[in-house]
């Protein structure tokens, strides 16, 4: 008997509204603890909280761009749990009138491209943050109470671990487009929890699931399903039982490890929240919202390809990150070639961004300064060589191109005389180079046109050296 | 604001107060005159309609269908919301904390043991239960829909008459502690000023009488249109400057 996996995904993902959810407080990350807090915040008896209508648009965001169908009555539910995270004792979600519903994203593995549903996206508001001592002792953050949240919920769509690891990277780099969240796992703005079972092949109804959690990167989230699918085909084989159980995956052992078996569903006792009246969405405030939401990463890339000729991997790196993206787009409206600046970019940028461990942003370069020295290449002013050394520092302290060439002499040596007067010294200095490459060793030339640039300090026009060089070697 | 508040504009009431009330439509439920309600309680709720009808109001008897389900209804949507509303007085984030306790379960049961008094508590577990799984749909949400057809029997009679008019209470005030044992009865106490909190529309209560048995006082009450305490102000002013029953203070001491 053989088995198939399924993998439902549920994603976190934290708003950057101004403000939070149902309160004036900032909703900021990485603050002094408890320092964004108010009433609302804190759950006093008594007060009531009012709905951010930001909050709102940016769901409605992010809900459109996963290809949901909007809801036109909507409202907000109290969610009972008792845990220290959470001060009123439940929270504000949405029960069964979410806001999103019957979406769906496009996940390529291996070539191929596959659907996955998106069962459902609402709204609803983030937790305090625990911090467990050595002491005995917790400690309780509420900054992060009442951020606003969506939950996305995934159709039961998803067969391997890589597919998961798929519809997360692509649900990241959409969100990251609309501008809605930061959707960082280090910093808790995109979070996840995987639920998965094994079936034999076809079977219709699915096998007993287990839920995955403490996933804190897509890496994670991958290993601790290959690792749970393992584990769960062992227990069948042997004609075990698997139990609903919520498992953790461990980093160190990565391996998963059995937290709580649950026993029943949980009773949340759910109800309309009756301190928010009920939402109602017109056509217009929905136009509104569908305006605002940006070119998405499926039609830039496409774009890259169709319009600007790129090949359709440079296209897909460039619109893994928004901020590589726009960087893109801001050096080409500076007339800078699309193809070279995509070379800068997933070249020698890319790869100081890796070494260093930086985002784009941080860096001091700007798009207007690497057009300009594409322009530069372009002219014949700055060989593509020694734009290395102008990219190295533009990444490294910023500044302009033109500037830079002039300073460290980078200028190309173009002039047709200077040259030839340069390539007749060195052909002075290696005759037994020119009998060889005579003889048909064309290594000799390389040494040739290696000789020019090393007297030129690497500044002389290597199609010019080349050309010249020739046409020297035939007139002896 | 929050969004339980509506943004209307707040009249200057004293303005409404003109001590006329010719051609008022009053609506006289007759539920509100019915079995279960004092024969007393009525007589004086009658006299008051005579009173009013003298400075020319008008009066017809209707009927709120659905009123009799209040007080039901009311318990359950009020229990539930409690039961979320107090779970935050755990001894640790509000409320009392119980000392001696043994380990945290042990500190947040009796903090709420102690902390919370009977009828809380009676409310606590009637709304818990409530809205349990797999009850939530025979209590609260049924509750919720009686509620709004509570709110549908008043927008009704208001697209005809201007006020309604009934005592506030079947029976006069109970001495303390008198029926503390049984709450149905102190609930069912309520039946009519807990559809006037369901449908959401002003009432006002004014001393109408005292019983003749325990001396104790009458109220009559005069519900309005959403947001038109206007008219209710009015009407209640005209009635006070026709009797005198708000100077009288009871004679209180047990029957005579």
């Amino acid at each position: 008997m053989n088995f198939e996996t399924i993998i439902g995904l549920e994603v976190h993902v934290e708003l950057k509204t101004q403000s939070k959810i149902f309160s004036p407080s900032p909703n900021a990350f990485g603050d002094e603890p408890n320092s964004n807090v108010n009433p609302i915040d804190l759950g006093y008896p008594g007060v009531l909280p009012v709905l951010n209508e930001e909050a709102v648009n940016y769901a409605m965001r992010a809900a459109m761009a996963l290809n949901c169908e909007i809801a036109t009555d909507t409202k907000f539910d109290r969610k009972n749990y008792f845990y220290p995270d959470n001060p009123k004792a439940y929270q504000i979600s949405q029960f069964d009138q979410p806001i999103g519903e019957n979406g769906w994203i496009d996940i390529e593995v291996n070539g191929e491209t596959k659907r996955i549903g998106i069962t459902r996206l609402h709204l609803e508001e983030d937790a305090g943050k625990l911090t467990h001592g050595d002491d005995g002792y917790s400690l309780v953050d509420f900054n992060r109470q009442g951020t606003p949240l969506v939950e996305i919920v995934s159709e039961p769509d998803i067969r391997t671990p890589e597919e998961a690891y798929a519809y997360l990277e692509k649900m990241r780099n959409i969100i990251q487009f609309t501008g809605v969240s930061d959707v960082k796992m280090q910093e808790g703005s995109l979070r996840c929890d995987a639920n998965i079972s094994l079936r034999p092949y076809g079977q219709d109804e699915f096998g007993v699931k287990t839920e995955l959690k403490n996933l804190n990167s897509f890496n994670f989230v991958q290993k601790g399903l290959e690792f749970e699918q393992v584990r769960q085909e062992k227990v069948l084989r042997q004609g075990g039982e698997i139990l609903q159980e919520t498992r953790r995956y461990d980093e160190k052992t990565k391996e998963t490890i059995l937290m709580r078996v649950k026993e029943g569903s949980d009773d949340y006792r759910y109800f309309p929240e009756p301190d928010l009246v009920k939402l109602y969405i017109d056509d217009e405030w929905k136009e509104k919202v569908r305006q605002s939401i940006p070119e998405l990463p499926d039609s830039r890339r496409a774009r890259y390809v169709n319009e600007l000729g790129l090949d359709e991997y440079d296209a897909g790196v460039l619109t893994n990150t928004k901020e590589m993206s726009d960087f893109f787009e801001a050096t080409i409206d500076q007339g800078a070639d699309a193809k070279q600046a995509t070379n800068w970019l997933m070249g020698d940028i890319s790869a100081y961004m890796n070494k260093q461990q930086v985002e784009l942003q941080d860096l001091p370069i700007t798009p207007e300064a690497l057009a300009k020295m594409v322009k530069l290449i372009e002219e014949g002013t700055l060989s593509s060589k020694l734009a290395k050394k102008v990219v190295t520092e533009l990444v490294k302290n910023g500044g302009d191109p033109e500037k830079i060439v002039k300073e460290q002499g980078l200028v190309q040596i173009s002039d047709e005389g200077q040259l030839r007067g340069i390539i007749t010294e060195i052909l002075d200095e290696n005759e037994q180079s020119i009998v060889d490459y005579k003889n048909g060793k064309d290594r000799a030339l390389g040494f040739l046109v290696g000789q020019v640039m090393k007297k030129t300090k690497g500044q002389a026009n290597p199609p010019m050296v080349n050309k010249i060089l020739v046409e020297e070697i035939e007139k002896r | 604001m929050d969004s339980t508040s509506a943004n209307v504009d707040v009249p200057k009431y004293s303005e409404a107060l003109t001590g006329d009330i010719k051609g008022l439509k009053i609506a006289v439920p007759k539920e509100y005159f019915g079995e279960g309600v004092d024969e007393e309680v009525q007589t004086s709720a009658r006299q008051a309609l005579k009173v009013l009808e003298e400075q020319g109001a008008e009066w017809d008897e209707v009927s709120l269908p659905h009123s009799k389900y209040a007080v039901a209804a009311y318990y359950m949507i009020a229990s539930s919301e409690a039961s979320a509303n107090l779970a935050r007085f755990d001894g640790v984030r509000y409320g009392k904390r119980a000392e001696n306790a043994e380990d945290m379960m042990d500190m947040f049961k009796k903090s709420r043991s102690e902390g919370f008094g009977e009828e809380v508590k009676r409310r606590i577990m009637l709304g818990t239960f409530a809205l349990s799984s797999g009850y939530y749909d025979a209590y609260y949400k049924k509750a919720q829909q009686v509620r709004t057809l509570i709110k549908q029997d008043f927008d009704q009679i208001f697209e005809e008459y201007d006020v309604v008019l009934g005592p506030t209470a079947p029976t006069t005030a109970f001495k303390i502690g008198d029926q503390i044992d049984d709450p149905l009865t102190m609930y069912a106490n309520d039946i009519m000023t807990i559809p006037v909190n369901l449908a959401g529309v002003p009432g006002i209560s004014v001393p109408c009488g005292f019983h003749p048995e325990n001396n104790m006082p009458i109220g009559l009450q005069i519900i309005g249109k959403h947001f038109d305490e206007s008219t209710v102000y009015r009407v209640a002013h005209a009635y006070e400057q026709a009797t005198d029953h708000h100077k009288q203070k009871p004679q209180l001491g047990g029957a005579k």
